[in-house]
């Protein structure tokens, strides 16, 4: 029993060393085959103590209620030459500075301020999970996300 | 001695040469196979491209296909060769070595993964605000500036009113044959732009026929003449 307790837990780190971003329990759970949610979350917990405690280079980090294996912030910055690039690009991160300063700006103020391609940034802003939008008329309000406070106030205590 | 031997049987197969002169590298290799004389499973391709060259040296005549035809079979073996090995169950095969040959090329996966994406720092982030705020400051101006009106100056003439004080001139300053030179109508118009002021309403009146105007030299004098 201890074995297969074990197994899974393995099978879990596996899952988020290999896919090398925020997976949701539930996308955990169906690539590992576990009906139970809860269970996944217990395995999660259990490896987020067993990478404390081993105080090393990587951490599990809980963003906006998905797993990231990732490296410490620490350390993040002498090894980030070896990522395949910025996870936000360049336009979309100024936008997005912008949309955490003005939260719940309207779109078509976005675009009037900053061009046309201003809408396909909030496309990929809202996919990746830093903003949420709300139809209002015929426009829309951007707001920021919970993941966006956990992902930038980790940063800030370093 | 076995390699000898099998050497020799190679070289007198008598149509080596003739069909790795016309065959494709598939045909060669398929005919080797069918004579028993390559193991399909396990070419020694080194034995093979020895046998090539010696038989390549008896070929009085230079062809580059013949010895393109054996190159490429030879690199296809090689890849082929390559592809099957395993060297994680190299061990394994060597205790199994008596049975059929397995395909490994299913098992071999690449055992990374994709390089994560980089994360952003709080740093970048504001920075990232600070160029957005200058972007969009600029962005103000440049459409800001675009509304603007730019004073553009059009010198209004209204052609009818120079056409009739012209025409003023003329009748005061025509001689007896009623006419005048364009040189002396500059000279009694004192003060108006020989060009747009004398000269295109000239053109008007010439079309109101009014006056006739002639020119007898190209870039000689122009007679006015009133009708």
């Amino acid at each position: 029993m201890e074995g297969e307790q074990n197994q899974n837990k393995n099978l879990i780190e596996a899952a988020l060393f290999m896919a090398s971003k925020a997976l949701s329990a539930e996308e955990i759970a169906s690539i590992v085959g576990i009906g139970a949610i809860g269970q996944v979350e217990s395995y999660i917990k259990q490896l987020e103590e067993d990478y404390k405690s081993r105080n090393g280079a990587l951490e599990i980090q809980e963003l906006g209620g998905k797993y990231l294996l990732t490296v410490k912030e620490e350390y993040a910055n002498k090894v980030s030459s070896l990522a395949s690039g910025p996870e936000i690009s360049k336009g979309a991160l100024r936008l997005l500075a912008y949309i955490s300063k003005n939260n719940g700006i309207l779109q078509s103020e976005l675009v009037k301020a900053f061009g046309e391609t201003t809408c396909d940034y909030v496309k990929e802003l809202a996919e990746k999970e830093f903003v949420t939008t709300k139809r209002q008329g015929r426009s829309k309000k951007i707001y920021i996300t919970q993941k966006f406070n956990e992902y930038f106030s980790v940063q800030e205590q370093v | 001695m076995e390699a000898v031997q099998k050497m020799v049987v190679l070289e007198s197969t008598p149509d080596l040469e003739k069909f790795v002169e016309d065959a494709t590298w598939k045909d060669v290799l398929i005919q080797l196979v069918n004579k028993n004389e390559l193991d399909p499973w396990n070419i020694d391709i080194s034995r093979l491209v020895e046998e090539y060259l010696s038989t390549i040296r008896k070929v009085q005549l230079l062809d580059l296909k013949v010895p393109a035809n054996i190159m490429l079979a030879a690199a296809i073996l090689v890849r082929l060769k390559s592809d099957l090995l395993n060297f994680d169950e190299a061990q394994q095969e060597e205790s199994v070595e008596s049975e059929a040959p397995m395909l490994y090329a299913d098992t071999l996966f690449p055992k990374g993964r994709l390089p994560p994406k980089r994360k952003i720092t709080l740093k970048e982030l504001i920075d990232a605000l600070e160029e957005a705020i200058k972007i969009k400051e600029s962005r103000e101006e440049r459409l800001a500036k675009s509304h603007e009106y730019i004073p553009f100056v059009v010198s209004t003439i209204d052609v009818e009113q120079e056409a009739n004080e012209i025409f003023e001139i003329l009748k005061k300053n025509a001689d007896k044959m009623n006419m005048l030179t364009f040189s002396t109508l500059i000279k009694v118009a004192e003060g108006k732009d020989p060009l747009l002021e004398v000269f295109i309403p000239l053109l008007f009146l010439a079309q109101q026929q009014k006056i006739v105007i002639m020119q007898e030299e190209f870039f000689g004098e122009i007679l006015i003449k009133l009708a």
